[in-house]
């Protein structure tokens, strides 16, 4: 075959490195194939003998790696540089350089490779962010002392004035009695947790888990809930999220997302950037249905351990449903995947069921 | 001295003779003067040569071997992408090139990745850490651009030349961070004053916001673009705050027409996404849902694109109007000028088409999007000189780190050329 023969040339463009002015030259190997060879493709001068304008062993040539549609770059050890198409002509002369990125280039070359590598990636992605991630954020959280989890918690209930939430106005007697339940709770968590209650004045019904143990309830939920065993109910909810560390494992999702995001937009711009924080609250909303079943769960065993019925659970819920009926069931919920709250109920009395049968 | 009035006497007769053709050659209209004036100069136009097909394989193979690395790949494929991307851009003749290299960029990311930690973690940590942190991060601001800019002006040749970038770090602090302090001692000012005067000191407040931004936009840009050079030859920046202030306000008037259309999009667009799930999840294969929950929020990145649309369109109104802005004051030498023809609206006109595209083929043709982007911007650049394009000579400079341009990346600091 004519082509391997190394006297075969090819065309190119030398650049000095000194000037931005380009000479046109065939590059050549010699006879032993050792060293490399520029000749001018300008017509040869007459008067002098040919020279070739510049000879370097093969060796001091470094090739830069195939890429489509781009020329390809010999840097040579003075710093200049001859640029060249003839992508196959460098291949054969210089067959072990940039192995990788001559793998990658192969690889681009086959559409079916290609569509399989991106079937592959969009597969490991959606695995990673559904199983990897979530365990990989689980071992984090694991190892986050309780004692720095405890501060970041009584700093958030400090904030907690800031967003509407003023002192209770309960009465002093129902706040003792609520508090020596929830201390029988916590003898059931742990060591590490603060596990410690809270009320506030909020307009909404609400309970929530901060780091560190701090479980806070508004009076309008207090005042809502029916009995002990309701208010045991949520409590143990609550305290389910304190036992799994829910609200720190969000907390290092979110910032681990974040992280993701913004390294996978690096070239997409802006806009994409935009799109994809907003959506950023909804993909880490998928992670919490399973917390909240997880949170269920405890709630349930919290509840036969007080001797109580886990269909307290379901009553608790469905009355919290009635009073902000728009809250638990938006349409929204779809996409943001918080369990719907027939089914939690639904589980509650399963759950209930299958107490009274052993 | 040798300069006698029967000297120069001549010679002042010659231009009294001439003046009057010359007038005429005017007033005959400018055809005259200015085909002399074009026929002295070189107009060279930017050529793209991309083709997207191209690209889009190497885009598929960039992220998949990121995935499939867990991400370490992303240095090479920064490479790959900035390569293909330089190499596809002609000037007279010859292409671009980025010199970039992995494995400074991979240390570079690392480092970025260690400070995304350490501001999440003072995030956490309360007030008193964020202020430290933000601090800290203003700080270095001066020190990121000048880095950031030495890196990509560095990695980026044409013909053998390389760019480069010696503007200093305190050059940088007078226009990165000493107007963070200032306009944050107003604030503080605002606030530490009496109740009664508060309203005036928010009005001047705004006022100084509203005036000086772009004023102090343009002499960032100045810092950048006059310490650029080109092998030694030194690009230079003469624009003015007042033009882009123009600039600034008809986008400002843009944007409200574009805001208000985009509130009832969302919320047709949301509608129809929730419909879509709804109807996902009755179909016969919906435990993928259930077991893949991520996917179901995914739906939404699209809806929110296509909701941000009347924005993209004004942002790409604003890009195309800064770039020419940029360039119609900017020289390399003395005697190179930059006629940037790009059409605003045309650009406007692109972005939107481009985030249709994206979102409607969930991000498929992301490649689709930045090649013809690319062409645009650099098809409307016509490098004006009075001599051929062979006439630069090289300089000497040092090779520079990544991580300033990691960083500059993230935050989508623009101090390239």
């Amino acid at each position: 075959m004519s082509d391997s023969d190394p006297h075969v040339d090819a065309a190119g463009t030398w650049l000095d490195g000194r000037s931005s002015r380009p000479q046109p030259v065939r590059l050549r190997l010699s006879d032993d194939g050792r060293r490399l060879l520029l000749w001018s493709s300008l017509p040869p001068d007459p008067a002098r003998p040919p020279l070739p304008l510049a000879d370097w062993p093969i060796s001091a040539v470094r090739p830069s790696a195939r890429l489509a549609g781009v020329p390809r770059r010999l840097e040579l050890a003075d710093g200049s540089v001859v640029e060249t198409f003839d992508d196959d002509w460098v291949d054969r002369r210089w067959p072990r350089a940039h192995r990788l990125q001559a793998g990658v280039h192969w690889l681009e070359g086959r559409w079916r490779w290609v569509i399989g590598l991106g079937v592959a990636a969009v597969c490991t992605a959606v695995l990673l962010l559904q199983f990897g991630l979530p365990w990989l954020i689980a071992r984090v959280a694991d190892r986050v002392p309780w004692s720095l989890e405890r501060r970041l918690g009584e700093q958030t209930l400090e904030l907690l004035g800031e967003f509407g939430m003023g002192p209770s106005a309960l009465p002093a007697e129902r706040q003792r009695h609520l508090r020596a339940l929830f201390a029988g709770l916590c003898q059931q968590l742990p060591p590490g947790p603060a596990c410690r209650l809270h009320f506030r004045a909020a307009e909404m019904a609400n309970a929530f888990a901060l780091p560190g143990g701090e479980v806070v309830f508004t009076d309008r939920l207090v005042e809502l809930l029916a009995n002990d065993a309701e208010f045991i109910a949520i409590a143990g909810h609550e305290l389910g999220h304190v036992e799994g560390r829910h609200v720190l494992r969000s907390q290092i999702a979110s910032a681990s997302l974040l992280m993701l995001l913004s390294a996978a937009v690096g070239d997409v711009s802006l806009v994409a950037f935009g799109g994809g924080f907003t959506s950023l609250d909804t993909l880490l909303a998928a992670h919490s249905r399973e917390q909240e079943q997880a949170a269920d769960a405890y709630a349930f065993a919290v509840l036969r351990a007080q001797g109580h019925s886990p269909a307290a659970f379901a009553s608790a819920i469905e009355r919290l449903q009635q009073a902000a009926p728009g809250r638990f069931d938006a349409t929204a919920d779809y996409l943001r995947s918080h369990p719907q709250t027939a089914d939690r109920a639904a589980a509650a009395r399963r759950a209930a069921a299958a107490t009274s049968v052993d | 001295m040798s300069t006698l009035p029967g000297e120069i006497q001549p010679s002042a007769q010659e231009a009294a003779l001439r003046l009057p053709q010359r007038l005429s050659a005017l007033e005959s209209g400018t055809h005259l003067w200015s085909d002399a004036v074009q026929s002295r100069s070189h107009r060279t136009r930017l050529k793209f040569h991309g083709d997207w097909t191209d690209y889009w394989r190497i885009w598929i193979v960039n992220l998949a071997l990121t995935v499939l690395t867990l991400g370490i790949y992303s240095a090479w494929a920064k490479v790959r992408t900035k390569r293909w991307f330089y190499g596809q851009v002609e000037l007279d003749g010859s292409r671009f090139h980025y010199h970039g290299q992995p494995i400074p960029i991979l240390k570079g990311r690392l480092i970025m990745a260690g400070l995304v930690i350490t501001w999440l973690v003072c995030a956490q940590l309360g007030p008193v850490w964020v202020g430290a942190a933000l601090l800290a991060f203003v700080l270095a601001l001066p020190w990121l651009v000048v880095r950031a800019a030495a890196f990509r002006a560095w990695n980026s040749s044409w013909r053998g030349l390389r760019f480069s970038f010696d503007g200093a770090v305190s050059g940088a602090f007078l226009v990165y961070a000493l107007p963070v302090f200032v306009g944050f001692g107003v604030l503080m000012l605002a606030v530490l004053l009496p109740k009664e005067m508060a309203g005036w000191p928010t009005l001047f407040v705004a006022l100084i916001v509203s005036i000086g931004v772009p004023f102090l936009l343009a002499e960032q840009k100045r810092f950048v673009v006059s310490h650029h050079r080109f092998g030694i030859n030194r690009f230079d920046f003469s624009g003015s705050g007042g033009t882009l202030w123009a600039i600034y306000f008809v986008v400002g008037l843009l944007f409200i027409p574009l805001n208000l259309l985009s509130i009832p999009l969302r919320a047709v667009l949301e509608g129809a996404a929730i419909r879509l799930y709804q109807w996902l999840a009755a179909w016969e294969w919906s435990w993928l849902l259930k077991h893949f929950e991520i996917v179901g929020p995914l739906l939404l990145a699209p809806v929110i694109l296509l909701a941000s649309l009347p924005a993209v369109f004004g942002l790409g109104y604003l890009r195309g109007r800064s770039a020419v802005w940029q360039w119609q004051d900017t020289r390399l030498r003395p005697d190179i000028r930059f006629d940037n023809q790009l059409n605003p609206w045309e650009l406007a006109a692109t972005y939107l088409v481009n985030g249709l595209a994206i979102a409607l083929s969930l991000g498929l043709l992301t490649p689709w999007a930045l090649v013809r982007t690319a062409r645009l911007r650099a098809q409307s650049m016509v490098v004006v000189s009075d001599q051929p394009l062979d006439q630069f000579s090289a300089g000497q400079q040092q090779a520079v780190g990544a991580t300033g341009d990691e960083v500059g990346d993230l935050m989508g600091l623009d101090v390239g050329l």
